[in-house]
Formats: C-alpha cells, sequence, structure tokens
C-alpha cells in the first residue's frame, strides 16, 4: 500500500526536561488529501510535523508516512515527502539552479533529467529569469518560491508545509495559496499549519485544532464551526484555545535536528 | 556606556561564558607557571656518542666524559657503532646530538658535537652541557670540541624551529573551529533540515562535511607554508607529499575532535567554548613554541599524551631535517590512530545527535 496516506498513533514527543510537546495524537490523513493544522504559537505542531518527516524521533507512538513507518523506516519515509516550512532550506551563496541540483542529487536525480526538472520548476515559480543568480540576492518571498519547488524536486507523494507564508507578502501568499491548490489537484497529500485563518479555512478540506500537543478537534472546516457555532474559523480558533495571550517561560522553541 | 553595561549584564548571564571567562586565564597562568620553573634545571639530554678511539689518550678522554656525564646527571649517552646510525638516532628524534670522538684527542676538532638544530634552545643546551664538561676533563690546553649542526645549513632562526609548528596549529584550529562553525550554520540557517528529510545517510552528511573541511585546513595550510617560505625565509628541506600526509591525517583527526564537541555540547556557544579549552593548552604545550623536552617531567608526559605534539614533531623532522618516512614512524602511527579513533567516535556520535 505505497500511497500518500498519513496514520498517526499515539504520537507523543517528550523533550529533555520532561515538557510534552506532543501527547499522544492520532489522526489520519487520507491520500490526496489537504489537512490543515491549526493552533496557538506553541501549541505542538511544527514538533508535530517534525516528527512526521523523520526529523525528530516520537518518545511514545507511530506513525506511516505513505504506509511507512517513520520510526522503522525513515529512508522510506524521506523518498516520499516534501518539507517547507518558514525556515528556507536554501543556500544563499548558490545559485537558483544549484541549489536545486544540489538537493536533486540527494535525492538521486542527475543529468539531464534533472536540468529539465529544474527549468519546469523554475518556470512554474517565475524564476527562470533569475536562475543563475546568487540566492543571497533574492527577495523573501523569491527565496519561498524556490524553497517551495526545492521540496518538489523529487515529486513527492506528501507535502508538509509548517507556516510557508510566515513573513511574506499579500502577492506571495496568494501566489502560494494557487500553487497549493494547483499541487492539491495534481493529487499530492498535504498537510498545512498556518495562523492565516482565511488560508485555512478556504484551503483544507479538513483540519485539526491543537492546543498543549493535543487535538482539540478535527474535521471539515465547515462542520467544526458549526458544531460549536462559530461564525468563522476564527472564532472557532478562539473558542477552542481561549483567548488569552500565550506566555510562559522555559521552552525553547522548535529548533534544528538536535532540537 | 548604556550598551557596555548591557554587554556585561548579558555576559554574566550566560554561566558558560562566565566559567570559560574565570578559567581560561588561570589555566593560562598555571600552564606558564609549569612551563618556565624558576631554575634552568635541565637534565637528562639524551646523546648519540661514537667513539672511535680505542686506545690512548683519546680512551681515556671518552671513559672520563662517560663518568662525567653520568654523575652529574646532565646527559644521558647511548653508544652507537657508526656516525651514519648516531645521525639517524637524531633524525628519529631518540637523541639531541651526536659526540664524536676521534683518536686524535686533544688535537682541536678531535671532539665533534653535532647538534640537533631544529631545536635550537635544546641545543644550546647540550653545546653549553659538553663545552663545560669537557672542561673539566681537559684543563688547559687546547679545545678539542668543534660543533656542527645535524642539518647541514645554518640555522636561521628561532623561526625555523617554530615554522613547522605553526603550519601544524593552522590546521588543527581551522579543523575544530572551522566544522563546528560549518554545523552551526546549517543549523542556524536551517538548511540541516534539508540534508536531514534528504533521503541520505547521516553518516554521509558529516562526512561530506568532514571532507570540506579537511580539504579548507589543508588549503590554509599551504597558505601558511607559503607565507613562511616567501617572506620569512624559511627553507622546506623534506618531500611534500610526506608533509601532506602528515597534514591530512592531523587535520582529519582535529576535525574528528570539532564534530565531536558539536555533537556533544548543547549549543554553539558551548561547543566553541569547549574547543578553546582544548585548544589553548595543546598549543603550549605541544611544542609549537617551546620545545617539550625543556618542560618538567610531568608536563612532558602530558605533551605527549596531545596528539599535536605528534603531529608538530614530524612536520619538523620532515620539513627541517628532511627525515624519510622511516623517522617518523611513530608519530605517523600515533596520528593514524588519532584520526581513525576521533572520526571512528565523531561519525557515531553526530549521527545520534541529530537523531532525536
Ligand atoms: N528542542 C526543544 N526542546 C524543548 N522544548 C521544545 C523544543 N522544541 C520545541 N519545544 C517546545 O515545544 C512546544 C511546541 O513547540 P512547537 O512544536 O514549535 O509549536 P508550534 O509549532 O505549534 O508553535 C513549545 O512550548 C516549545 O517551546
Ligand atoms: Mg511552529
Amino acid at each position: 500500500m505505497e500511497n500518500g496516506g498519513i496514520t498517526a498513533k499515539d504520537l507523543t514527543k517528550v523533550f529533555p526536561g520532561g515538557f510534552v510537546a506532543v501527547d499522544h495524537v492520532s489522526f489520519e490523513v487520507k491520500d490526496g488529501e489537504l489537512f490543515g493544522l491549526l493552533g496557538p504559537n506553541g501549541a505542538g505542531k511544527s514538533t508535530l510535523i517534525r516528527m512526521l518527516t523523520t526529523l525528530l524521533r516520537p518518545t511514545e507512538g507511530d506513525a506511516l508516512v505513505g504506509g511507512h513507518s517513520v520510526r522503522t523506516e525513515p529512508d522510506k519515509v524521506r523518498l516520499l515527502i516534501g518539507v517547507v516550512s518558514d525556515k528556507l532550506i536554501v543556500y544563499d551563496r548558490l545559485t537558483a539552479r544549484e541549489n536545486l541540483r544540489f538537493f536533486g542529487e540527494l535525492y538521486g536525480l542527475g543529468g539531464k533529467k534533472l536540468e529539465n526538472r529544474i527549468d519546469e520548476l523554475l518556470e512554474e515559480v517565475n524564476l527562470s529569469r533569475f536562475a543563475d543568480k546568487m540566492v543571497g540576492t533574492f527577495s523573501t518571498g523569491m527565496k519561498q518560491r524556490l524553497n517551495l519547488v526545492r521540496a518538489l524536486l523529487h515529486n513527492p507523494k506528501v507535502l508538509f508545509l509548517d507556516e510557508p507564508t510566515l513573513g511574506l507578502d499579500p502577492q506571495t501568499v496568494r501566489f502560494i495559496k494557487d500553487l497549493i491548490l494547483q499541487l492539491h489537484e495534481s493529487g499530492i497529500t498535504m498537510i498545512l499549519t498556518t495562523h492565516e485563518m482565511d488560508l485555512a479555512e478556504k484551503l483544507s478540506e479538513r483540519l485539526a485544532i491543537v492546543d498543549h500537543g493535543k487535538i482539540l478537534a478535527i474535521g471539515p472546516p465547515k462542520e467544526l464551526e458549526e458544531k460549536n457555532g462559530a461564525e468563522d474559523l476564527e472564532s472557532l480558533f478562539l473558542i477552542l484555545t481561549g483567548r488569552e495571550l500565550r506566555d510562559s517561560l522555559g521552552n525553547m522553541p522548535a529548533r534544528g535536528p538536535r532540537g | 556606556m548604556r550598551i557596555a553595561q548591557k554587554d556585561l549584564t548579558e555576559f554574566s548571564r550566560s554561566k558558560m561564558r562566565m566559567a570559560s571567562f574565570m578559567l581560561m586565564p588561570i589555566i593560562l597562568i598555571a600552564l606558564f607557571g609549569f612551563m618556565f620553573p624558576g631554575t634552568g634545571s635541565i637534565g637528562h639530554i639524551p646523546l648519540a656518542v661514537v667513539d672511535q678511539a680505542s686506545s690512548g689518550p683519546g680512551a681515556a678522554f671518552a671513559e672520563a666524559f662517560s663518568k662525567v656525564s653520568s654523575s652529574s646527571g646532565q646527559l644521558r649517552l647511548t653508544y652507537y657503532a657508526t656516525l651514519e646510525q648516531a645521525k639517524q638516532a637524531v633524525v628519529g628524534g631518540s637523541a639531541s646530538g651526536v659526540l664524536i670522538i676521534y683518536p686524535n684527542y686533544p688535537a682541536q676538532g678531535s671532539v665533534v658535537l653535532i647538534v640537533d638544530n631544529t631545536d635550537p634552545t635544546v641545543a644550546a643546551q647540550l653545546e653549553g652541557t659538553v663545552d663545560s664538561l669537557i672542561r673539566l676533563i681537559s684543563s688547559g690546553g687546547d679545545q678539542p670540541l668543534v660543533v656542527q649542526s645535524i642539518a647541514p645549513w645554518a640555522p636561521t632562526s628561532e623561526f625555523e624551529f617554530m615554522a613547522p609548528g605553526f603550519v601544524g596549529v593552522t590546521v588543527v584550529m581551522a579543523g575544530m573551529a572551522g566544522l563546528a562553525a560549518a554545523v552551526a550554520r546549517e543549523r542556524e540557517i536551517g538548511t540541516m533540515d534539508g540534508l536531514m528529510v534528504a533521503p541520505i545517510s547521516r553518516s554521509s552528511i558529516i562526512t561530506g562535511k568532514a571532507v570540506a573541511q579537511t580539504i579548507r585546513g589543508l588549503i590554509q595550510a599551504a597558505i601558511v607554508v607559503l607565507v613562511v617560505v616567501l617572506f620569512f625565509g624559511v627553507k622546506i628541506y623534506g618531500n611534500p607529499l610526506y608533509i601532506v600526509l602528515v597534514l591530512l591525517l592531523g587535520d582529519l583527526g582535529f576535525v574528528g575532535i570539532g564534530i565531536i564537541a558539536t555533537s556533544a555540547a548543547s549549543d554553539q556557544e558551548s561547543a566553541t567554548m569547549v574547543l578553546m579549552m582544548l585548544e589553548f593548552p595543546m598549543i603550549f604545550l605541544s611544542g609549537v613554541l617551546y620545545p617539550i623536552s625543556q618542560l618538567p617531567g610531568w608536563l612532558q608526559d602530558v605533551a605527549w599524551a596531545i596528539p599535536l605534539s605528534y603531529m608538530v614533531e614530524a612536520l619538523r623532522r620532515l620539513m627541517v631535517l628532511n627525515a624519510g618516512l622511516g623517522s617518523i614512524t611513530w608519530p605517523l602511527a600515533y596520528m593514524l590512530i588519532f584520526a581513525a579513533a576521533s572520526m571512528g567516535l565523531a561519525i557515531p556520535l553526530f549521527n545520534r545527535a541529530v537523531t532525536r
């Protein structure tokens, strides 16, 4: 069964020091589904995604991504997934093409086929003109567009998007939204976290609202709103997660692989 | 003024920085204190002796010399049958000089001392000691002693002694700090995640980084060599291939240490701190600036536990003495083990640190 579905079972992450960032989370994402993940800062969204993308080892539980366990078959999972977050995975001192070539080669691509794929992808995000320019000279929006196609080089079955629109201008947000819809049409499974309620509401077929490492509600946005008597996603979010500001001490934000 | 205050406040709140801030000067001072003990008490300089006088005044002198040197405790004599063997002992590092006693003692030139001029401090010490011992035995008359250098060229300066050490230190500093910085940078900008989610082994990530760093280290070493040769008149006598081999092994070994520090430390700042704490004593103790043979006995033991010491030793013999591979077998073997051990430890440690 090698489709792009995701099954998480009791996924848990306890950080050194005992902080439980993700607490026995179970859910399912169907093949080809566009799934939204919402929650206040520190809710555990990135930690959850890092476990699903094999960047963090679950303390407990497991997840199947495309039918493969993130625990026991991380290499198989890695072949199937693409990862995009607000941390841009592109090198400033390489050109756009060199960046894509490097990452393509990590996936075992090469030769004419890779070059063609790079041309095609750069065209897709309107960066063909800048193919041989240093990425360091790019605007943040241009970098994120490049970062997006970087994640698509190897035609992943599942794409993880962790706040892909953070800090971007409305034009780029719009562009990314269109790209996501286009990818959705092509049948790729996607998990999207975002604080842009509008984006989540319009894009997600189903979504989960998480807080304190637990799923509070899961389902199609309209259904969840109706069930909780909320007029839109934003009020649903505030009803479920409370209105107070999230101030807490002593926890570090999710960081690189060392975490 | 406000900035100074803020900086100090920030500083005082970082335990790691505070600790090293206090420890560093203490370590350095202690080190210097031990390195330069009050009196110039050097003893037991190893000297290779070739006794070619089988009878007559030469033989008597040889016997007398052996007595005074053992009773004074200043020299440790080893006898060799041929001059060639004795010279090999010097090139191989087991003796600091060769003393040849000819039958025509006490004519001038009948006693020849060949000093190891790659180590000027010891060479001077040896010359003084031998000279004074000979004066003890043969009072008055002609001075039979003639002093030569093991290398046919005159030692131009202390700098010639130090240059190989500087080349070694460059590689060490670059290896340890450069790798830690390269890993930290990828983590900071987030590109490390891009490598981690790719279907490649964790080992290949760190191996790739280590290879890149090793190459950078070798290039830096080449630059240092060029500078000392072109601008400071240092001559290099040895086979460049062997020199590169020694640099490569040392480079790999210390890149490994860099990986270990980055993997073991909780954050970049502590990794850098740990590396600094290692680097300083290492540079002072490994014979770069000051000959190991001049350190107090126990500190010599410490010095010979430091891989850099072997690297500097091998480089010095290669570069200044034109030693062959045979003369640096031990330092080379030690460095090979060091490089293998440090890399062997570093790769799994890194893999573990990034898979949490
Ligand atoms: N490496 C880590 N060590 C300790 N705590 C962490 C680490 N990474 C994240 N956390 C904590 O886990 C919680 C969830 O973080 P994260 O998953 O980044 O939340 P979100 O992405 O929903 O904003 C936060 O409280 C954060 O401080
Ligand atoms: Mg996050």
